[in-house]
């Protein structure tokens, strides 16, 4: 068992001062391992919050939520990422205009998410399955930022894409696409 | 570039602005010559002379002060957003087309607003649109500038020119003397066929499709790695396009079938934003986006549609017929197409919220006021400039919103009978926040008087506009009744004096800016108290306000560092 308190020691702090009133609660990864942590940060995810409400858990049993579709490696980042991010406001609803533009990703997180392709998609799916909103913005923004201003062939070459159209049918989409394309 | 031989067998011709053929920005009313956009047209009198001079085009706006008011119209689409920020054009005609070499743009006045250099090539019916020369803003404070820009060497003719402007980094108003367009025209009847039919080019530069050859690369089949794109369910895909913009979507459109399917998704086309993309719409770009968006939401159209006249109104009318029950947000600043057959369809759009129809030559507004102009009543925010809204029918507009908010009328000179428009304002729409009636021809005091009774108003643009010049003691009562009043615009209000003014001084504590440009009248004594007294006070114009010493103004500037302090004088 491991608690990524030993990771991050601001979070310790915080959690020591907090023990009293916010109990922790122990997540388990696809591969086994239990991650212990404070139920607030927890609770940046609908999904656990959801699941809490739901079975009613009491504070004082030692119940320890699976995690399924997560592995321990994702698990750790994801608690990592709200961790640091347990005191920011409330994401606002889906506003239209608000939260559209990708050049406003804080340096703590275009750090974080300095990872390999295969671990920002799967941060992006446990972001999904746990329901983290900020964080699901934040990787799904920065996989936004790696397609702009590319050509349709340097998008296939930078997430390894198979191109699946005929040649007509691809031409035909070219067409369909044109209005965009300068001369 | 290749220079080719055929140029220089042509002859050399430079020409001045014949004539203007569109703009976006105004100063002043379209009778006043004094900085009109007709000021460009011939050579120039004034360059290499600094100043504002009346006999230049002037931009109404500068600096961040419009940007940041809460009138300013927000991006309908932040993902799709113009790089270099251009925030207005003007598009001239010359007397002769000619293969451009060399423009020349005579700024006399806070230099260096042009970020975009457009030639309408000839013959080119398509998409006539080629860009000479694009590059950052600049700023060269106190001099004047004759610009000229070594501009992309195309082998097209050209008679038209447009410059786009982003000012919002100068420190006061920007102004243009002429602008030269210098290159060659054919000198025999077989140049000019050789010309026309394009065929230039074939002898100048090989033609390449320098933009589209990445696309035909056959793709090679190297060890591809995952794509994790596959292990993706569509929802989140949808999530991850949702950030794009709308050329990078439909490139995202000939990845694959499956990004094929999820970049059509009406989800992803709520909110359009085509001002940007304006020199590439055309009518296939409207039947593409009338494919795509089935919930539209908001819609810009602004500076677009102007060379493709023909089907282009009705294909704009079929965007919003198939989207009238979601349609709140609409723009068609100078769009030429707006004609009979788009004004009869707005009404039908009755979910309106905000509606910016700035600069259209609205022949066709009493067609629409004669129909159901009481179906649209839900707008919070009315932009009308430079339109040819009458009375009645502003009134019927107020009295029809009575949510409104955002009311601006700047430059519209049918309108007589403003202070009977701002009494309708005060009894029918109680959340008005901002008026602005910059330049417009009937408000007394005795109108201004009733804004006392808008408790919410916070930005009053006034400027220019009090007709009889007496201010009476109307903003005694502007300072009493509007206390969150955060922007106040009373350029050459000639009659206000030191007594007049101080109410608001006193009593405003809100204000941000204040504009007193003109007011001959004012002390400088009045000027130091607004300094003192205004925390918030962030603009102070008093240009053309005689009583004030430049080294008083120095002084302030000093003491008053975060205070930007205008004072222009002859």
């Amino acid at each position: 068992m491991s608690t990524l308190n030993t990771v991050k020691s601001p979070a310790m702090n915080v959690n020591f001062f907090a023990f009293a009133i916010m109990p922790n609660i122990k997540l388990q990864s696809s591969d086994g391992e239990t991650f212990e942590i404070d139920v607030e940060i927890a609770k940046c995810s609908v999904t656990i919050k959801t699941m809490l409400e739901d079975l009613g858990m009491d504070e004082e049993e030692e119940e320890v939520v699976p995690l399924p579709n997560v592995n321990s490696a994702i698990l750790r980042k994801v608690i990592q990422w709200a961790t640091y991010h347990k005191d920011d406001p409330p994401p606002p609803e889906d506003d239209d205009n608000k939260e559209k533009r990708t050049d406003d990703i804080s340096s703590w997180d275009a750090d974080f998410l300095k990872v390999d392709q295969g671990t920002l998609f799967e941060l992006i799916l446990a972001a999904n399955y746990l329901d983290i909103k900020g964080l699901l913005d934040v990787t799904c923004k920065t996989v936004a930022n790696m397609i702009k201003g590319k050509a349709p062939e340097e998008i296939r070459k930078t997430f390894n894409i198979k191109n699946d159209f005929t040649p007509s049918e691809e031409e035909q989409v070219r067409k369909e696409n044109e209005w965009c394309e300068e001369k | 570039m290749g220079t080719s031989r055929f140029p220089e067998a042509m002859a050399r011709l430079e020409f001045y602005v014949q004539s203007v053929l569109d703009y976006t920005s105004r100063y002043n009313y379209s009778t006043s010559l004094y900085y009109a956009p007709t000021n460009l047209i011939g050579e120039y009198e004034k360059y290499p002379t600094y100043g504002d001079f009346p006999e230049a085009y002037c931009l109404r706006t500068y600096g961040k002060w419009w940007k940041n008011s809460e009138s300013y119209q927000p991006n309908y689409r932040p993902q799709d957003y113009d790089l270099l920020g251009a925030e207005d054009y003007v598009t001239v005609q010359f007397e002769h087309a000619l293969i451009p070499k060399d423009i020349c743009v005579y700024e006399i006045y806070n230099p260096g607003a042009v970020v975009r250099i457009w030639a309408k090539l000839l013959y080119q019916t398509e998409r006539p649109w080629a860009l000479l020369w694009e590059g950052q803003p600049e700023k060269f404070p106190h001099n004047s500038r004759k610009f000229h820009p070594k501009i992309k060497q195309i082998n097209y003719l050209t008679d038209t020119i447009r410059l786009e402007f982003n000012q919002t980094h100068l420190e006061y108003h920007y102004a243009v003397e002429a602008i030269l367009l210098g290159g060659y025209v054919p000198t025999t009847g077989l140049q000019t066929s050789v010309m026309s039919m394009g065929l230039l080019n074939l002898l100048t530069e090989p033609v390449t499709s320098k933009n589209q050859c990445i696309d035909n690369v056959s793709i090679t089949i190297e060890d591809l790695g995952t794509d994790f794109f596959s292990s993706l369910p569509n929802e989140v895909i949808l999530h991850i396009f949702q950030y794009l913009d709308l050329k990078s979507l439909s490139r995202c459109a000939r990845v694959n079938k499956r990004w094929n399917q999820i970049s059509a998704d009406a989800l992803l086309y709520q909110n359009i934003n085509l001002k940007p993309y304006w020199y590439l719409v055309n009518c296939d770009t409207l039947r593409y986006f009338l494919e795509r968006c089935k919930t539209l939401k908001k819609l810009d159209l602004s500076w677009c549609g102007s060379d493709d006249v023909d089907g282009f109104g009705n294909l704009v009318v079929s965007l919003l017929e198939a989207n009238f029950s979601t349609l709140t947000h609409l723009s068609l600043g100078n769009c030429k197409f707006v004609d009979t057959e788009v004004v009869v369809r707005l009404i039908f759009c009755s979910e309106l919220v905000d509606l910016r129809l700035r600069n259209l030559s609205w022949r066709d507004m009493a067609l629409w006021f004669s129909s159901s102009w009481h179906k649209i009543n839900k707008l919070t925010a009315l932009d009308l400039t430079s339109s040819d809204i009458d009375d009645n029918q502003l009134i019927l507009l107020l009295k029809a919103n009575p949510h409104l908010k955002i009311l601006i009328i700047d430059l519209c000179e049918k309108l007589q009978k403003l202070d009977q428009v701002v009494q309708v304002l005060v009894d029918c729409n109680k959340q008005i926040s901002t008026w602005s009636s910059w330049k417009t021809l009937s408000l007394t005091a005795e109108g201004v008087r009733r804004f006392a009774n808008c408790p919410n108003i916070k930005e009053l643009d006034l400027g220019w506009c009090l007709i009889n010049k007496d201010p009476g003691n109307c903003l005694h009562f502007i300072a009493e009744g509007c206390p969150q009043l955060k922007r106040l615009i009373l350029s050459e209000w000639r009659g206000l004096n030191d007594a007049l003014i101080m109410p608001v001084i006193m009593s405003c504590k809100e204000l941000t800016q204040l504009d007193l440009l003109g007011n001959k009248n004012i002390t400088s004594d009045t000027f130091k108290k607004a300094l003192l007294l205004l925390p918030k006070l962030r603009l102070l114009d008093i240009s053309y306000c005689d009583s004030v010493q430049q080294e008083e103004v120095n002084a302030w500037r000093q003491q008053y560092p975060h205070i930007t302090i205008q004072n222009y004088i002859i």
